[in-house]
């Protein structure tokens, strides 16, 4: 047994406000293996940000990980920051949501594109260039309509995020993130841009964590789910078992609450229309996170004990090769299928 | 056939276009080419489209904000641009609006109650103080936010309470039609049903007709009764949402919803494809032939010499395509 890529263990990520402390991530625990397919999903404030940022080493000076972060068998809480600098780009990359703010205004995409291949590689201008050239090509900017010279405002949304794609591939890094590339596009570039992901994971066997709301997306794209609320992992498992069961009841709701075609009742004529399944309340805000279940004041299912202990991430089913686990003193039985 | 809260003929809207020099002629942008759509009182249209389509600019049109080229927008039987200054403030009790950014659409300086309370005060002048107290107690009640809120700044609240602020705001002149651009896609998931349950609720019990504009194809198939496909400036597919959605006959509305990933469909299955993805742009001014025939993927000869007019599919469903 090779050992994972990535291996967080019991990892927290701490705030410092003034004098309190407080955590906005709570012992995670996952692994991510090369060539796998990882996706995160929550709503914001679930903490699923914080946990790529944590694995790029970018979180906010006021933030400090507790716990086990390894990286390729690297503890990378130890790392000094010019051993990060080596790390960031080369052995991981991330893409980002808002592909205007992430790329910079005043460089060529040419220059952006070459910049990790000469500082990582110490390739010369002319090779780090070609190599962007093929890059382009590669997530589909073809010459000569996409010319190196080109900056960031001659593109469209869905133009840049290639850019940006082709950014985090240069160096061909161990571990791809994903902190939802897609959101801010519009359905049929989203497509084209998970089609040119799921392509470059094929064909490199990098790792893929992928970081969403959209419970689509992730059904599409990955192998692994985990579904975050409150700064933990409440449900985790192969994607097929967790969507066929949805164990956790917040999972659950989330589905529910979502208008999918699946999740929308059929209308009939002369009826009014059917609502939504709301999940009541809000998230609690992370200074005042409770010391039981943080889904129980919003739970329907919720009992005495949820509200006495926080239920720890405990198997579900051992059937398959892929545990399933739940953070539920009460899981729910399989779904009757949609 | 009841009653027609707002119907809009042939909105044209165009923006000038920068000039690459002082000498050179003026061009503009056709972003709207010939809107009609029709809402019927105590119904829900549902707008769609990519960024870039005009369902934006066709909600400001509405709204009276920005004055089409051409066409007309009828509201509740006015034409809102032939009015006066003192027409249009009368009619604009009548129809309200709800925007996308719950953050930015609130004055973080004014309290709830002077929020709220700004459509009577400058719409309803001389409304005295008792009178005002009633109508903020009742919207709010109506979105299920507590009175006390009424002396809270908007920082105090969160993003679905923010936006159940902003919809209390759009009741308080009592209109008949509430226009909301993106209402519901600053909010995560489980608010986001929260906030469109109340809107239904709303809308049932006080009989508004909503023109309810959204890029997520599963939030206008929850709320609305009727969807307009819009594709470059035109509308390209009009019907019910169901059937639309479940059976659409103009290629861009099947392109859209196949594009939507769904859970439980597996892992993607595509054609891989060598041709780079392209994207239909704006024509200057009108062109000849259909504006998706770039990309479309049933393009016949015919598509390139003539533009397409709206074709029923059924009395109630028409589609913009020579193949529909």
């Amino acid at each position: 047994m090779t050992r994972p890529l990535l291996q967080m263990t019991g990892m927290s990520v701490e705030l410092s406000a003034g004098p309190s402390r407080v955590d906005i991530i709570s012992d995670v625990d996952l692994e991510l293996n090369r060539g796998e397919r990882l996706g995160i999903v929550g709503e914001s404030g679930s903490g699923k940000s914080m946990t790529a940022l944590a694995v790029m080493g970018l979180l906010p000076e006021r933030m400090r990980v507790r716990g086990e972060l390894l990286f390729d068998g690297r503890n990378l809480a130890g790392l000094s920051e010019a051993e990060y600098c080596g790390y960031r780009g080369r052995r991981a990359a991330m893409i980002f949501q808002e592909p205007m703010t992430a790329l910079n205004p005043v460089k060529s995409i040419g220059a952006q594109i070459a910049e990790g291949r000469r500082l990582h590689l110490g390739e010369s201008k002319t090779d780090a260039e070609n190599k962007a050239r093929a890059l382009l090509d590669r997530v589909g900017l073809p010459a000569p309509r996409f010319d190196l010279d080109l900056y960031p405002h001659q593109l469209s949304g869905g133009q840049r995020q290639r850019v940006m794609i082709a950014m985090a591939i240069a160096c061909e890094p161990d571990l791809l993130i994903a902190d939802e590339p897609t959101t801010a596009l519009d359905v049929t570039v989203q497509a084209q841009i998970l089609d040119l992901i799921d392509d470059l994971i094929e064909d490199t066997g990098t790792a893929l964590m992928l970081i969403t709301h959209d419970l689509g997306v992730v059904s599409e794209m990955t192998d692994r789910i985990a579904v975050m609320y409150a700064g933990r992992i409440i449900e985790t498992g192969r994607t097929d078992d967790v969507f066929a069961r949805m164990a956790h009841p917040y999972a659950r709701g989330l589905f529910a609450a979502s208008p999918h075609g699946a999740a929308l009742q059929p209308r009939r004529e002369g009826e009014g229309r059917p609502r939504l399944n709301a999940i009541p309340g809000i998230v609690p805000d992370p200074f005042s996170r409770p010391t039981h279940c943080s889904f129980a004041e919003r739970c329907s299912f919720a009992e005495a004990d949820c509200r006495r202990a926080i239920p720890p991430l405990d198997l579900i089913n051992t059937e398959g090769h892929a545990p399933h686990r739940a953070a539920c003193f009460h899981p729910r039985e399989r779904m009757v299928a949609p | 056939m009841s009653e027609v809260i707002l119907k809009t003929t042939d909105l044209v809207r165009e923006y000038p276009m920068p000039r690459p020099s002082i000498f050179s002629k003026q061009t503009s942008l056709r972003v709207l080419h010939g809107v009609s759509i029709e809402l019927a009182a105590g119904r829900s249209l549902g707008i769609v489209g990519e960024s870039g389509s005009g369902k934006s600019t066709l909600a400001r049109a509405v709204m009276g904000l920005e004055r089409p080229q051409s066409g007309e927008v009828n509201i509740a039987g006015s034409n809102i641009y032939a009015l006066d200054r003192a027409g249009l403030r009368e009619a604009r009790k009548g129809f309200q609006a709800i925007f996308q950014d719950p953050y930015g659409s609130l004055d973080p300086r004014h309290t709830v109650r002077t929020i709220i309370s700004e459509p009577i005060v400058s719409l309803e002048r001389g409304i005295a103080t008792p009178e005002r107290n009633r109508r903020i107690a009742e919207v709010l009640e109506a979105v299920g936010l507590p009175i006390a809120s009424a002396d809270k700044y908007p920082h105090e609240f969160s993003g679905g309470q923010r936006q159940r602020i902003a919809i209390a705001r759009a009741l308080i002149t009592r209109p008949a039609l509430i226009v909301a651009d993106e209402p519901v896609s600053a909010l995560d998931v489980s608010i986001q049903a929260q906030v469109l349950n109340l809107m239904m609720d709303l809308q049932e019990r006080l009989g508004l007709s909503y023109l309810f504009i959204s890029h997520d194809l599963g939030v206008v198939r929850a709320i609305t009764d009727r969807v307009a496909v819009m594709h470059l400036g035109r509308i390209v597919e009009e019907g019910p949402t169901g059937a639309v959605f479940d059976n659409p006959r103009h290629p861009y509305t099947q392109a859209l919803v196949a594009a939507v990933p769904k859970p439980f469909s597996g892992r993607r299955k595509r054609v891989r494809s060598d041709a780079p993805p392209q994207t239909p742009v704006h024509t200057a001014t009108t062109a000849v032939g259909c504006a998706y025939a770039a990309v479309c993927p049933l393009r016949q000869e015919i598509c390139l010499t003539q533009t397409p007019m709206a074709k029923p599919v059924t009395p109630a469903w028409s589609a913009r395509c020579h193949f529909a």
